[in-house]
């Protein structure tokens, strides 16, 4: 049992070492969010985009991105505890 | 005094379990007040990209990952000019009562925030200033890592060709692992296995095709290279070379701390020498105060605050792992340092005798106690080469593959740090100039506009790095600077967390001296430090203008930190 929580933990750890790596990635998934989400409701803030009314009616799905870009909108005075954590020197 | 080499590592295992159950659990349940029922960051704003909860395990290795690079291992190899003992002290003393509560605070204090940056936490507890004030410092203390690790590659790749071989060896595979994996669409497994293999047969294959360019060249090439490398999407090489990167990480510390842990030698490197020995610049350096600024991350590190509360504090499951992965981190990292440390004084001697010329360990041991440093042997292979050793004498692997296979390990990391740390400049010299130029019309402006396009500040920032390698004088020296402001960034974290643990979490006066004296001592060290530096002319002149703004910022900061102390707690 023992053996085994030994090996669990080093395997973890070891994913932990690649997930630095992972991160990257999320990085650009996170990129590639925000500019969907300036695609689908940038008419609001005066960047060409679908109609208005085609944004309103997207709306209903796209509850989880407007969640996020109004936290990361909120976040962007620390966009440094971003860079910094994820590009680690 | 003849230590075996496996009584040192024993002992370092027996402090940093001690220091951990008595000193960190204390801290964590009478000071931060750990509360394991609190909801994290990572449960509170869940969005399934940047606040994830992750297994402690998981969390753990990547803030390992983050925190530990090539300085560990750089750093405490320059010390040894004062002796073993006194080094591995330093560590000691310095991980397990500065380094790890900095680290854990740092931590502790994104949480509560809601995973900010401690330097945004600084404009929170403190002022706005002091926020900016720390940008600045951060885009210096940028600058100064590029120089610091641009000569170390540099340094690396002259001394022994074949590494810089296998270094473009290395970033041609993750080039081809990315292009499959990305583009191809290729299984990942299949190219972990093929990315591992390519790498082993560029160790073996590059001791056959040398490269012998001298290191001026090498300076332009890596100032190419660190501007295309930083601007280039994250997929195509920084991510793929991260991914392979883990892997050598991983290997280098296992194969490491078994062979140093059963070879058993007598440590036999010089444990004391005199009190200033020929260190920073081939200048005589006092062991006090200039030792954190060579020995630097291995015993703590400014850094670790800004990944701390950068990344790990949105991954966080509970906050009972806090102290695990924060202090733990830390002594971990000081353990890799520990590992260094024993390798060379085991075998640094026989390796000054067979690459450095020394007719004997004896007429070896006379040149370091003697503290002149002028050890006729690059300094990166005084662990490179003993580190070989071990492995030679436990696993017979020969000593030109292990010599080969370390400094890769080590120029893995360096490359990748300047890679990141150019990315950093950039955004960083973009926050400084944002946050300076609040005029929205000068913003518009086309110089506001050129100064902050993404190819300039990219350039800016290697281009002062390279030319900081370049007229800096002796490396030791650029080293001594880096480490001045990495460790004041750290000193400058700790004073943070102490108004936060003083005037946010009310802890009583006593409880509060865990973080006042070591950020007191730490600075009172690195100003002296720097004073020091600045004074006997350690560096060029144009680090010397770097290190000296950074001590006028310092004083700067401290006032600040006094006022807030005294102000207490801001008023809601």
């Amino acid at each position: 049992m023992k053996l085994r929580s030994i090996w669990q933990f080093l395997k973890d750890f070891e994913g932990g070492l690649r997930s630095r790596s992972t991160e990257y990635i999320e990085f650009e998934l996170r990129e590639m969010e925000n500019i969907f989400s300036l695609l689908l409701v940038g008419s609001f803030i005066g960047i060409p985009s679908p109609p208005s009314n085609i944004s309103i009616k997207l709306m209903p799905y796209i509850v989880r991105e407007m969640y996020v870009m109004g936290r990361r909108a909120g976040d962007m005075d620390d966009i440094s505890g971003e860079i910094f954590g994820l590009f680690a020197p | 005094m003849s230590f075996p080499t496996t009584a040192v590592i024993l002992i370092a295992i027996a402090i940093y379990v001690c220091v951990y159950l008595f000193y960190g659990r204390r801290v964590a349940r009478d000071i931060v007040k750990i509360d394991p029922t609190r909801e994290t960051p990572a449960h509170k704003l869940y969005d399934g990209v940047d606040y994830v909860p992750g297994r402690w395990p998981v969390v753990f290795g990547h803030h390992f990952a983050s925190i530990a690079g090539a300085a560990p291992i750089v750093g405490p190899i320059v010390a040894l000019a004062w002796g073993w003992l006194p080094c591995i002290l330093w560590i000691w003393f310095g991980n397990a009562l500065i380094g790890a509560i900095h680290d854990f605070l740092a931590l502790t204090a994104s949480v509560r925030y809601d995973g900010k940056s401690i330097q945004w936490i600084s404009g929170e507890v403190m002022s706005p200033r002091v926020s900016f004030i720390f940008s600045i410092f951060v885009y210096l203390a940028m600058i100064l890592v590029v120089a610091a690790f641009a000569n170390v590659v540099s340094g690396i790749f002259v001394a022994n060709g074949a590494v810089a071989t296998a270094s473009l060896l290395f970033i041609a595979i993750a080039l081809l692992i990315g292009y499959l994996i990305y583009q191809k669409k290729v299984n990942l497994v299949a190219m972990t296995v093929l990315g591992v293999a390519l790498l082993a047969a560029a160790i073996v294959g590059s001791l056959q095709i040398p490269l012998a360019i001298s290191r001026i060249p090498w300076l332009v090439i890596l100032f190419f290279y660190i501007i295309i490398a930083a601007s280039l999407p994250v997929t195509t090489l920084l991510q793929p070379r991260d991914y392979l990167n883990a892997y050598i990480l991983w290997f280098g510390l296992a194969i490491g701390g078994i062979a140093f842990i059963v070879v058993a030698a007598p440590m036999t490197w010089p444990a004391v020498t005199p009190f200033s020995a020929n260190t920073i610049g081939g200048l005589p350096s006092p062991f006090w105060p200039t030792v954190p600024l060579v020995i630097a991350c291995g015993a703590l590190s400014g850094f670790h605050a800004i990944v701390g509360s950068g990344t790990t504090s949105k991954m966080l499951d509970t906050e009972a792992h806090a102290l695990r992965i924060g202090y733990g981190g830390m002594l971990t990292e000081g353990f890799l340092s520990t590992i260094v440390v024993v390798a060379m004084g085991a075998f640094g001697l026989q390796y000054m005798v067979s690459e450095g010329g020394f007719a004997s360990t004896g007429a070896a041991a006379a040149a370091v106690s003697s503290g002149l440093g002028a050890w006729n042997v690059p300094k990166l292979a005084m662990f490179t080469g003993p580190y070989a050793m071990g492995l030679n004498q436990v696993f017979a692997i020969p000593i030109t593959v292990g010599v080969l296979f370390a400094s890769l390990w080590v120029c893995c990391f360096a490359l990748t740090t300047l890679d990141t740390t150019n990315r950093i400049g950039r955004f960083a010299w973009v926050d400084v100039l944002t946050r300076g130029v609040r005029s929205e019309e000068a913003r518009k402006s086309p110089v506001f506009r050129f100064f902050t396009y993404k190819w300039v500040a990219a350039t800016i920032a290697a281009g002062l790095g390279i030319w900081l390698a370049t007229s800096a004088g002796a490396f030791s020296a650029l080293w001594a600077a880096f480490g001045a402001a990495n460790q004041m960034l750290a000193a400058l974290a700790l004073m943070v967390s102490a108004v936060w643990v003083t005037n946010v979490l009310r802890a009583s006066k006593g409880k509060c001296l865990c973080a006042l004296i070591p950020a007191g001592f730490l600075w009172i060290t690195v100003a002296a430090a720097s004073i020091w530096f600045i004074a006997v002319r350690a560096g060029g002149a144009p680090t010397l203008v770097i290190v000296g703004i950074m001590l006028a910022l310092a004083f700067y900061l401290l006032y600040e930190v006094v006022v807030a102390l005294k102000r207490g707690p801001k008023e809601a």
